[in-house]
């Protein structure tokens, strides 16, 4: 890596972006295009967010009327919950294809155990949490230790779980609802809105100030960026990837839970809706694929992105073939100008002459100014943590 | 619509229905039935009945036919082994009534004999070891092997399937074993069960044909092989009657009109109202909703439709755009009665009463039924049956083919709208049982204990 900054190679990715963030934050004038250059990548869901609003209120304004939201907060917490979920996988370069799976029985364990009362809903969430626990270990296990290939061994645990819920649904036919309680809940209001959007929130923020603020998010965010770097600096990659698959099933079980208070009698596979979706959220969201960098507020806000346009396609009485078309098509738009893509072009206007001569007369870099987090993972990794 | 002809069948007096039954009997008993000869099928009706459509039949009078008893049925009874004079009640719950059979004379004989033979007591123990291993030899001694390979049996509604299927064949003696393959979605399991059973020498193979036209070939092999193939689903696939025997299903068209009457019944002012359809693509929704429209008063308007995947989720997802675009509707269509529980939870986090609403379904699943109890009786709905019965329709009109009888390449039900009421939700059964299922309630409970 490049401490001092000024060797500029023509390929600018994410060690590129690195450099180019170590050099402009050693200059004077740096932190302004610093912040700039790094958030840029989790900033344009905000934007994009902003601008799917102003068209609703143009071409589908009841989007945004308030019985709309009242179905839109608990479900776009639901998608907002699975992609956290992922995001952290995908933040280790992984994936994890059998979180719909993992939804679907836990959401019809959560009605098995819970045989629709409220005095069994703890006793019935811990059974939930802990089936997830043991589903993450199994795909962390076999991602981290047996080095198989995620999308493989996630796509396959996946199937497993929809047959052992084929399974399980038929057992437990007599008990088939959820408690009132939890039904209940999920459209509870405090301060007038939803109180699942209030929990899912508070999840989001948390995991975005564990990952920025805390020596374990940091870890976790290296061994993403690069495996091979955080192992000689001394952690304990495995254990982290093995994290980032519990941390993954965790998070559906809690969907499982929400999923099964929306539906009060979740059918065999209610997770179904939470495949893609949530993957589309955390690209939508700035996070890379190869690993490392990705903010959970930004995929909390595109979590909530997909499923209002989701609502403004139902609402303009699209035909669902076409919704999916117009769906599909804003993905990849998304795509296109989130992420590495928008960082790789911010990093470029970064690089023309005049603006480094801009910056480079108001402040030449020294080389004995030692990045913070230099040496232990790419400094563009942990100026991306701040903004996450 | 003919078949609410039919329905006048059920007012016949018991004096006249009686006579008429004695009467073909005994004209029947002249014949060696059960020897007749296939192609020879539907020649023994008496004069009057030769209308393939059973357009002739006395509809409009009330009274029956020359030789068609009460229900329309054509055939003496004990003619091709059969019954064909069912329970009334048991009548009511499969099918929601007489107005729901067949129109075509041999489908309707079909049925008949199909809810006739529903009546005759089993062995329940049997029939849940049948249930629960898949498999099993009835004990009998018969000679014929019957096997249901089904395309999916992952949910209830095709576990109740399963055992109607069951039920019906432990009422032949003749049959010694029963089979059961669940491909569960996969097309080439599917295939391969539907394959195997034939290569085992199956007489009768039932199936769901949930792999669609990828089937056919594989149901034209086993029915070349010998065995009686019957389909049951919301649409053929392949020709039946050439590529297999049969199929059995429910007149789509007649549902979407039946809903529309009532729209228009129940609306006399006009109004507004909104389609939840099924997942895009699938054969049934543009035919619901077509001849919906064709019966809907002028003044009623469709303002809606909104897809879905035929889950509760979906069907939440649907209803609260709906809502978002037209919070005061008149009317909603939700097909699934299941599904639509989902809807109801869409008006309870939008904060909407539904008082007033008037809701059609097509199936009346318990979990919709007791939902709409739960939820006050506050909108006039109304569902269909589920038709679990066509299972056993296939199986007996398996049966009657072996016994020579010439079955149609078509039993189509017909429709009859029952409206929901607080007695409609079931406690007897489980949660998610169907309260149209002729599988006995303690049977239910017995395949999917506490």
């Amino acid at each position: 890596m490049s401490q001092g900054g000024f060797e500029l190679s023509d390929d600018i990715g994410v060690s590129g972006v690195g450099r180019i963030a170590g050099f402009a934050r050693r200059l004077g004038v740096g932190n302004v295009m610093s912040n700039l250059l790094f958030s840029s990548r989790f900033v344009t869901i905000w934007i994009a967010g902003a601008l799917l609003l102003i068209v609703c209120r143009i071409i589908a304004p009841n989007t945004l009327s308030s019985s709309s939201w009242a179905a839109l907060l608990p479900l776009g917490s639901i998608v907002a919950v699975v992609a956290l979920g992922q995001m952290l996988v995908i933040m280790m370069g992984g994936i994890d294809l059998s979180m719909a799976a993992t939804i679907s029985l836990l959401a019809n364990v959560l009605v098995g155990v819970s045989e629709g009362s409220d005095d069994r809903l703890v006793y019935a969430m811990v059974i939930v949490f802990a089936w997830a626990t043991v589903i993450g270990l199994v795909n962390g296990l076999l991602v981290a230790v047996l080095d198989l290939n995620p999308l493989i061994v996630t796509l396959s645990t996946g199937l497993i779980l929809l047959g052992v819920t084929s399974q399980y649904r038929v057992g437990t036919a007599n008990n088939s609802t959820v408690p009132d309680s939890l039904s209940g809940f999920v459209f509870e209001r405090l301060f007038g809105i939803s109180k699942t959007f209030w929990l899912v929130l508070l999840m989001a923020l948390l995991i975005a100030l564990v990952l920025r603020s805390t020596a374990v998010g940091r870890r976790f965010q290296a061994v993403g960026a690069n495996r091979r770097a955080a192992w000689m600096a001394g952690i304990r990659v495995r254990l982290y990837v093995i994290a980032a698959y519990v941390l993954a099933a965790l998070a559906a079980g809690l969907a499982g839970i929400l999923v099964g208070g929306i539906v009060v009698s979740p059918g065999v596979d209610p997770g179904a809706s939470y495949l893609l979706g949530p993957v589309a959220a955390v690209v939508l969201g700035g996070a890379a694929l190869s690993g490392g960098l990705a903010s959970a507020t930004s995929t909390w806000a595109a979590a909530f992105f997909v499923t209002i346009l989701n609502q403004m396609l139902r609402v303009l009485g699209m035909a669902i073939a076409w919704q999916n078309v117009v769906f599909g098509l804003a993905i990849i738009l998304g795509m296109v100008i989130s992420g590495d893509r928008i960082a790789d072009v911010v990093g470029r206007l970064l690089l023309r002459p005049g603006i480094r001569n801009l910056v480079g007369d108001a402040e030449p870099p020294g080389t004995d100014d030692p990045e913070p987090t230099a040496g232990r993972f790419p400094v563009g990794h942990a100026a991306a943590a701040e903004h996450g | 619509m003919k078949r609410h002809h039919r329905s006048k069948f059920r007012r016949l007096p018991v004096a006249i229905a009686a006579l008429s039954s004695f009467a073909l009997v005994a004209a029947a008993c002249g014949d060696d039935d059960d020897a007749a000869p296939a192609d020879t099928g539907g020649t023994e009706a008496p004069a009057g009945t030769d209308a393939p459509d059973g357009t002739d039949a006395p509809a409009d009078t009330g009274a029956p036919a020359a030789g068609e008893n009460e229900y329309g049925g054509t055939l003496a009874e004990g003619e091709f082994g059969e019954s064909y004079i069912p329970d009334p009640d048991i009548l009511a719950q499969g099918l929601g009534g007489g107005g729901s059979l067949p129109e075509e004379e041999r489908a309707r004989n079909v049925a008949l004999a199909t809810i006739a033979r529903a009546s005759i007591p089993v062995d329940e123990d049997l029939a849940l070891k049948c249930w629960n291993e898949n498999e099993c030899d009835t004990g009998t001694g018969g000679e014929l092997k019957v096997g249901l390979a089904d395309g999916f049996g992952g949910n209830i509604a095709r576990q109740i399937f399963k055992m109607e299927f069951i039920l019906q064949a432990l009422t032949y003696p003749e049959i010694g074993h029963i089979g059961y393959t669940d491909a569960n979605l996969d097309t080439q399991k599917a295939i391969s069960d539907v394959r195997s059973f034939a290569a085992q020498d199956y007489d009768v193979i039932l199936s769901f044909p949930d792999a669609g036209e990828a089937l056919v070939p594989a149901y034209r092999a086993a029915t070349d092989e010998g065995a009686q193939v019957v389909t049951w689903s919301s649409g053929k696939v392949g020709e039946p009657g050439t590529d297999y025997l049969t199929y059995s299903g429910s007149d789509i068209c007649a549902l979407g009109h039946a809903w529309g009457e009532k729209f228009t019944e129940l609306l006399p002012d006009g109004g507004d109202i909104a389609i939840i359809l099924g997942a895009p693509g699938n054969p049934i929704d543009p035919v619901h909703e077509q001849c919906l429209e064709e019966s809907l008063a002028d003044n009623i308007e469709i303002v809606a439709r909104e897809g879905t995947a035929w889950s509760r989720q979906a069907y939440l997802e649907a209803t609260s755009a709906i809502l978002a675009e037209h919070d005061d509707l008149d009317g909603l269509v939700g097909s699934y009665g299941d599904a639509f529980v989902g809807a109801m939870r869409a008006y309870e986090a939008a904060g909407k009463s539904m008082e007033g609403l008037i809701t059609m379904h097509q199936s009346d699943d318990n979990p919709f039924l007791c939902a709409w109890k739960d939820a006050g009786g506050i909108t006039k709905s109304y569902t269909y049956v589920g038709l679990l019965l066509e299972g056993r329709a296939g199986m007996t009109a398996a049966m009657m083919k072996i016994a020579g009888y010439d079955v149609p390449p078509q039993i189509i039900f017909g429709v009859q709208l029952k409206e929901v009421t607080n007695d409609s939700c079931r406690t007897d059964i489980p949660p998610d049982g169907s309260p149209s299922s002729l599988v006995p309630p303690e049977l239910q409970s017995r395949m999917f204990p506490e």
